[in-house]
């Protein structure tokens, strides 16, 4: 495959792919293009979309038409995405803020970690020590609002995903699959081995800022006692 | 100008065309299901087309108007009555107060829209009033619409809103409503035509868009909600074992399962997605789509690019000479 990939997802949506794995400089790229696109919009712009490889770009097809006559608008907007992925460099694409996120490991809090520590044959303190030993990039948010994908994590803690998903995920959990990590901002339905829980909350639509993350930001874990967990856990939700 | 809830029905929401512009967060674009029937709903009560409405799914919902309202319906699954005696849809209505609106079985379609001039007022979150459940964003708390709520309306912000009130002349005891209307038009055929798009995982497919799908029969499964359409029929098999990398989705996009089938996309789609993208569905058959019932049949229908796009363009052109046609039936 010759990348960029550049191709029509909808009449009004098209994507371009630097590459097709988890990877920092290829998700640069990405976060590069995004950023030249919202310092300079082209004419129609509406917003983009990043994923671990690709930036998704949503554009009124009227708009487009207007400013390029004669072709379709994903054909313009293909053309305009060939000539500004020039400039995405794998260099570019990071977001000055490290987000520190607490997170305490207590048992009660995570309900698959002995499960990971056994199939990844080393100790529950190992999986916590191999956790907070590195920073994290938010290569995207998706899955559902607020929703950071973060990676990559130490081989030694790769684990599947679930054969049946979980039916409700505790908002704040903190899981594992393959060798991504995530949090869940909301309780809901899920496939990823849950290892700990943080007390932030992570999205809230009432808030301004109302998410945490955004694409291109480093994370990194920070281990809490419970009784830690608890006082700011109690704290945040007597402020939200 | 309150409208109270009397039975939600299926499932009654507050809508409007969605929350674009946040899909980087993961917020999911939301919005009607069927934006053109909304669209037409809005513009036959004199609002912006972008005005909250009341979505609702089949039929069984009951309102009551505490003041006179004027309102329109539009869509399909339901008809509507006041106070037992059927009224036409595709219209501005003006309704007295204390009447009761229940919607009964229609013979088509699944979705309907209720609008009323000035629209409903509702929570905005992220600049749209749309509820969007699974995040308890928009709408009423962010949730279903449950016996008892209280919509009020807005003030008649429009001229035309305005003009249709004077000309419908109340006279605070029966509806009083215009001779014509704008009727949305439903598909008679037994197997309906879905046109679609190549998708960017197409060929990961035996059967896809451009060999043999085209051929194949689906029918709209039950388990359909306003996150995604999913068809039942033929189960279809990957050439080789891949995955994907997550990556963006959209209203539209047909993405086929672990287990081979298919599953369209909805208002309320995910924005990322890992499951292969087999096909796209023309944005200008989205609104078909959505108002496709549970058992209804379809085939899906490879188009060009220029012809999605051309069908997208004529459809936007249409919904604006409506709207110019409404206007200028009051004098505007």
């Amino acid at each position: 495959m010759k990348y960029p990939r550049i191709y029509a997802l909808s009449e009004y949506a098209v994507t371009v792919e630097f590459g097709d794995t988890i990877d920092p400089g290829i998700n640069r790229m990405v976060i590069s293009l995004r950023d030249q696109l919202s310092r300079e919009p082209f004419p129609g712009f509406r917003e983009s979309v990043p994923a671990y490889a690709s930036l998704t770009v949503y554009f009124d097809p009227w708009e487009v038409r207007q400013a390029w006559p004669g072709d379709t608008a994903a054909l313009a907007v293909g053309r305009i995405l060939e000539a500004r992925s020039r400039f995405a460099s794998p260099e570019q694409g990071d977001e000055q803020a490290i987000v520190e996120v607490p997170v305490c490991y207590d048992q009660t809090l995570a309900a698959d970690l002995t499960w990971v520590a056994k199939f990844a044959q080393v100790s529950v303190e190992d999986v916590v020590r191999l956790h907070t030993a590195r920073t994290y990039r938010v290569y995207m948010i998706g899955f559902v609002p607020g929703f950071p994908y973060l990676g990559v994590t130490d081989p030694a803690i790769e684990v599947p995903r679930k054969q049946q998903p979980a039916l409700s995920v505790p908002a704040g959990s903190v899981a594992l699959a393959g060798r991504q990590t995530g949090i869940y901002p909301a309780p809901i339905p899920g496939g990823w081995q849950v290892i700990g829980r943080t007390p932030l909350r992570l999205f809230n639509p009432d808030q301004e800022p109302f998410t945490t993350f955004r694409a291109g930001m480093t994370v990194r874990f920070t281990p809490i006692p419970l009784k830690t967990y608890q006082e700011m856990a109690a704290y945040a939700d007597s402020h939200s | 100008m309150p409208i109270r809830i009397l039975k939600p029905g299926l499932l009654c929401t507050v809508q409007d065309l969605g929350r674009p512009g946040y899909q980087s967060d993961g917020i999911p674009a939301c919005g009607a299901m069927d934006r053109y029937s909304m669209r037409l709903a809005n513009m036959l009560c004199g609002n912006e087309p972008g005005a909250a409405v009341l979505e609702t799914a089949w039929h069984g919902a009951q309102w009551i108007t505490e003041s006179e309202i004027l309102l329109a319906f539009c869509g399909g699954g339901a008809k509507w009555q006041v106070n037992d005696g059927e009224l036409p849809s595709g219209r501005p209505v003006l309704v007295p107060a204390f009447s009761v609106i229940s919607l009964v079985p229609g013979s088509r379609g699944f979705y309907s829209y209720l609008a009323a001039a000035g629209g409903f007022r509702a929570q905005v979150h992220q600049g749209s009033a749309s509820t969007y459940i699974p995040a308890r964003m928009g709408g009423y708390q962010g949730r279903a619409l449950q016996v008892g709520d209280v919509l009020e309306t807005g003030a008649l912000k429009t001229m035309l809103a305005q003009r249709m009130v004077a000309s419908l002349k109340s006279s605070g005891k029966e509806c009083h409503y215009p001779g014509w209307g704008i009727e949305v038009e439903f598909d008679p055929a037994p197997v309906k035509e879905i046109r679609i798009l190549d998708g960017p995982e197409a060929d990961w497919f035996e059967l896809n868009p451009g060999s043999g799908l085209q051929q194949e029969t689906f029918a709209i499964s039950v388990q359909s909600n306003r996150m995604a359409t999913r068809l039942e029929g033929k189960k279809l098999r990957a050439c080789e074992k891949r995955e994907l990398l997550s990556t963006a989705v959209t209203r539209g996009t047909v993405q086929v399962t672990h287990d081979g089938s298919l599953l369209v996309l909805m208002a309320d789609a995910q924005t990322t997605g890992g499951y292969p993208r087999i096909a796209q569905v023309a944005a200008a058959d989205l609104p078909r789509i959505a108002q496709l019932r549970p058992g209804d049949r379809i085939r899906l229908k490879r188009i060009s690019w220029e012809q999605a796009e051309d069908l997208y363009l004529e459809e936007e052109r249409k919904l604006k000479q409506l709207e110019r046609s409404i206007a200028m039936r009051f004098g505007l």
